[in-house]
């Protein structure tokens, strides 16, 4: 019996593609309407979405209509339920213009590398566009002032490729989560420093948005 | 409840219905092992099927965690009856000191195993906090002998759900899997020798759980809990479970390198000594081929079970070291002789 463990890896990767929509299953988002991609390059969520929309549409994620200042969405107004962008932080343009094309109730699913991850400094940026990947604190506030209704936060671990984890940005969550690893002996003196301080902002790789017009 | 719901109950609201204790807010969820599509694209079948969902931490209104839930697809059998399992044994008036209770129900196109949430801490943590102070014989020995109903309650609740073990222990199944391991790099030499050592020994089945390791075992205040009933049953060699735990707990304790623990009950000292004192019951009737032949077993189902899984070559490379090394280390004089006092036949 010969046991093929590059197509298990292959396998692997889908899987972690569709997890990533986990959490709008939890929510109880499956609404079976229309759903549009913002598509960043190596983190596609078009597979899930296909399996959970009757329609979804793709544009690509270029730096014209996701970070630029004229951004527009070739589409009519409400036509959406689901509007994804995973890996890019959005201009303010962009976020009105996502805002424009949901629906009623539609949902945003939004996901960017967290700017003050202790992490960063460890990692070389990859390209000069690097800039529109990273998100703090202040896109929460920008999607609420924007217009959405309901924003809600989670922490995404141990990256937004394969986010096995999803925190909710509420303390007693974090603390949490921070204590569990503690318990499994997984945390070292610098992340029980960190949790101490409660600077759980610093901890996690990702950040995700959840929110409704 | 505010939240995303378009008429459709929300998997939080069900939590609060089937567990009570709500109402629960979307912050009182947190995922903490989401390894795979709750609703997949594209059909998965074998071990893609069992890694399709995620577990998570659910808290009560107070904000302390209250439940562990596993949540996977309800098509999954393997966890249907790993659910089926876990909420009987926690039932079990000889089990239910070491079983968290837990229910299961489904939401949707997903079934949910909800069980207590444990505040305690993991063996394997224990064991490396105490790593030199002489803790380890004492946890191993504790935890077999507080762990001694458990496996009597398995056999019941497998019994009463039509799952009787078969006349003799799968020491088939672990022939069949030389195989599997041979064209992993274990040698043809290596494999006729332990094939020899399983030749015409009979070991009577004794259902296991299966991953008896320190990683699926907590200490809550002075007792031991056991975790993931997944693989309950599935083995019914003799030994499996205790050779399992000896295993992790040395690497947990961080005694030495792959295949350190063939010899520890062999060593000379009170640690060993206690450590044989725990072992003996559980081979009690086996002569020394037999228990011989059920760590043969043991070696060669798991890691059977580790290269099926599609493990890399980094985590069932030391499992084949230790066959390759099997045959020498158990004709060591004091080896052997440790392993016949373990025996029915009793110390040379």
């Amino acid at each position: 019996m010969s046991h093929d463990l590059s197509a298990l890896r292959l396998v692997d990767l889908e899987i972690a593609d569709e997890s990533r929509l986990n959490l709008l299953w939890i929510e109880g988002f499956i609404k079976g309407g229309s759903a549009l991609e913002i598509s960043v390059p190596g983190l596609p969520l078009r597979p899930a979405l296909e399996a959970l929309f009757d329609k979804v549409t793709h544009i690509p994620a270029s730096s014209e209509n996701v970070s630029g200042r004229a951004c527009r969405i070739p589409a009519p107004n409400q036509t959406f339920d689901l509007v994804t962008l995973y890996g890019r932080r959005p201009s303010l343009p962009t976020l009105r213009e996502i805002l424009r094309v949901l629906r009623p109730s539609g949902v945003l699913y939004l996901a960017v590398r967290n700017r003050w991850w202790y992490g960063r400094v460890r990692v070389a940026n990859p390209h000069p566009g690097s800039r529109g990947l990273f998100g703090g604190p202040r896109l929460v506030r920008t999607v609420r002032a924007v217009g959405f209704s309901v924003v809600r936060q989670y922490y995404l671990d141990p990256s937004l490729a394969t986010p096995r984890d999803f925190i909710p940005a509420h303390r007693p969550s974090l603390a949490t989560r921070e204590l569990t690893l503690r318990k499994e002996g997984e945390t070292g003196p610098m992340r029980r420093a960190f949790v101490q301080l409660g600077l759980f902002g610093f901890l996690y790789p990702g950040r995700l948005i959840l929110a409704r017009v | 409840m505010p939240g995303f719901e378009t008429g459709r109950a929300s998997l939080l609201g069900q939590l609060d219905e089937e567990l009570g204790g709500g109402p629960r807010s979307w912050t009182d969820l947190i995922v903490v092992r989401n390894v795979g599509p709750v609703l997949s694209a594209r059909p998965l079948s074998g071990d893609g099927v069992s890694t399709r969902g995620f577990n998570a931490i659910l808290l009560s209104p107070r904000g302390t965690p209250s439940h562990y839930l596993k949540v996977r697809s309800a098509g999954n059998e393997a966890f249907l009856r790993e659910a089926t399992v876990h909420t009987a044994l926690g039932r079990h008036p000889d089990a239910r000191s070491m079983v968290t209770r837990a229910r299961t129900f489904l939401h949707g196109p997903m079934r949910i195993l909800a069980s207590e949430f444990l505040h305690g801490d993991r063996m394997d943590v224990v064991l490396a906090k105490g790593k030199g102070k002489g803790v380890w014989s004492e946890t191993v020995g504790k935890v077999i002998a507080a762990s001694q109903p458990f496996w009597g309650a398995l056999g019941q609740v497998l019994e009463k759900s039509g799952e009787i073990p078969a006349g003799s222990a799968t020491l088939g199944e672990a022939t069949r899997e030389f195989a599997t391991l041979r064209e992993s790099g274990l040698s043809d030499g290596t494999v006729r020798t332990l094939s020899d050592r399983l030749r015409e020994v009979w070991l009577p089945p004794v259902p296991q759980h299966g991953d008896f390791w320190p990683r699926n075992l907590f200490r809550v205040g002075e007792g031991w809990r056991i975790l993931d009933f997944e693989t309950c049953g599935s083995v019914d060699l003799p030994l499996f479970d205790i050779f399992h735990l000896i295993r992790g707990s040395v690497y947990a304790a961080g005694g030495g390198g792959a295949g350190t623990w063939l010899e520890s009950w062999a060593a000379v000292g009170r640690e060993a000594d206690a450590l044989r004192e725990s072992v003996k019951p559980h081979a009690d009737g086996l002569d020394q081929d037999q228990i011989e032949a059920a760590l043969v077993g043991y070696l060669t189902l798991f890691s059977a079970r580790l290269i099926r899984r599609g493990n890399p070559r980094n985590r069932t490379a030391p499992w084949i070291w230790e066959l390759e090394r099997l045959p020498e280390i158990l004709g060591k004089p004091l080896v052997s002789q440790a392993v016949r006092g373990l025996s029915a036949q009793g110390p040379l």
